[in-house]
């Protein structure tokens, strides 16, 4: 029953999962592009970003995504007298989000870097550039980097909330096959396999990126 | 020569550097003692300009700091002074060598360096480690490549917190040299240590810091009891 499906809707559930691919990947580079330099700035003490974090932490724990969704295709286009469609709206709500949260990631990863390590950069005249390239920002990467890799699952897994205000993702794509044919179980078993075809190599990504710090660590 | 005098330091209300005043000759070593907590690390840390003390002043060759007074200080001696850190802080995603020859790569004479610092590591043993990276050396590996760190820095002062603490016997002797041979040309070396024995040999002057109380002044002669 599920290949037959595929056979006769193959092509739809392609293109629900690409859209899904495509949103995701633009909200990541969204995120990586403007959070990354939130969260490090923020933690050289600039005030406006380190107010941002802050508000941030706060914000992504009270607010859910799909209520920034909403708010972001509702009350504010109305607001400012705009019309943007459906997919954009999606990813500019879900950027929001993820800048906040790799800006936190990020943020609460330079604040773990040893005091002794930054000592150390400061004596012996180390230039800023490479202080980010060959110092900091290595060991930033090694412990931020599985955190982020789940995070971008969980945003992965967000953008289905975009089938709310009519985004043609996976979500929407499958509740349409199965209004037209009505096999729920045979048509939602192969979008949870579509995700996890999609989520697995980012989730073993992950796991294997973690384990691999704590096993080289001999201290 | 390093001269300190009143040197103070409160952290979270407790009193850690009491009126601490010492003197160091050039080509002489001060051993820092006392039991742990009390304030060995935040004294060398203060003499290498990485903490500062809330009143007291220093004195290098001249130059003088006075802390806890209105106006600028002048630019901390760096590299003239260099301070090998108990934690060694060694950034664990590079080798031992990298760590070591990186914090030069940027200097005209870094050439020289990355020579003297092959030489000390042959002195201490560790060629053959130099290309493992730092998170997964043993902890007397970490140590010397921390030591010959401060040492390729060339420094006119050397600020040594426990640089014996995860090396053996013999280990300890190469090091013993290695700081009589710095002494010889001419280096002022200030260490901290839990080891008497390493303190006596190496050192001339003592201080013994006693947390609330004033420090204890002294030289080979004070006494084991006090030590321990």
């Amino acid at each position: 029953m599920i290949l037959s499906l595929l056979h006769d809707y193959w092509f739809a559930f392609v293109q629900g999962a690409a859209l899904t691919l495509l949103c995701a990947a633009t909200v990541s580079a969204f995120g990586l592009f403007a959070g990354v330099p939130l969260g490090w700035f923020a933690a050289d003490g600039n005030r406006l970003m380190v107010a941002v974090v802050g508000l941030g932490r706060w914000f992504l724990g009270v607010v859910p995504p799909l209520i920034v969704i909403i708010w972001f295709y509702y009350p504010l286009q109305r607001l400012l007298g705009l019309n943007v469609s459906p997919y954009w709206t999606c990813v500019a709500a879900l950027s929001l989000v993820n800048i906040l949260l790799i800006g936190q990631i990020v943020y609460d990863g330079r604040k773990r870097v040893p005091s002794d390590l930054k000592s150390i950069s400061k004596m012996y005249g180390i230039s800023l550039k490479q202080s980010i390239f060959r110092v900091e920002g290595p060991f930033v990467l090694r412990t931020a980097m599985p955190v982020i890799l789940s995070s971008q699952v969980m945003i992965l897994h967000s953008t289905l909330l975009g089938s709310f205000i009519g985004v043609e993702e996976s979500l929407k794509t499958a509740a349409q096959i199965n209004a037209i044919v009505y096999r729920p179980i045979e048509i939602f078993t192969i979008l949870a396999l579509i995700f996890a075809l999609i989520c697995m190599p980012l989730t073993v990504a992950a796991s294997r990126l973690s384990a691999s710090l704590w096993s080289s660590e001999r201290h | 020569m390093l001269t300190c005098a009143g040197l103070q330091k409160t952290i979270a209300g407790r009193v850690i550097l009491r009126n601490v005043c010492l003197q160091v000759d050039t080509g002489r070593a001060l051993a820092v003692l006392g039991p742990s907590g009390v304030g060995k690390s935040v004294l060398l840390e203060s003499l290498a300009f990485l903490q500062r003390p809330d009143s007291g002043s220093i004195m290098i060759d001249g130059a003088r700091w006075d802390f806890g007074v209105s106006g600028e200080l002048p630019p901390a001696p760096w590299p003239s002074v260099a301070m090998m850190f108990q934690s060694l802080a060694l950034w664990p995603h590079l080798t031992l060598y990298e760590n070591i020859v990186f914090p030069f790569a940027h200097l005209a004479d870094s050439a020289r360096r990355n020579r003297l610092a092959m030489e000390f590591a042959a002195d201490l043993d560790l060629t053959g480690s130099l290309h493992t990276r730092a998170a997964q050396a043993s902890g007397g590996e970490r140590q010397r490549a921390a030591f010959i760190r401060v040492l390729a820095a060339d420094p006119r002062i050397l600020l040594l917190d426990e640089p014996t603490s995860h090396l053996d016997g013999r280990l300890t002797r190469k090091v013993m040299a290695l700081i009589e041979q710095q002494k010889e040309r001419g280096k002022t070396v200030v260490l901290s240590t839990h080891a008497g024995a390493f303190a006596k040999e190496v050192c001339s002057e003592m201080v013994l810091l006693r947390g609330e109380s004033e420090p204890l002044y002294g030289d080979r002669a004070i006494s084991d009891a006090e030590l321990n």
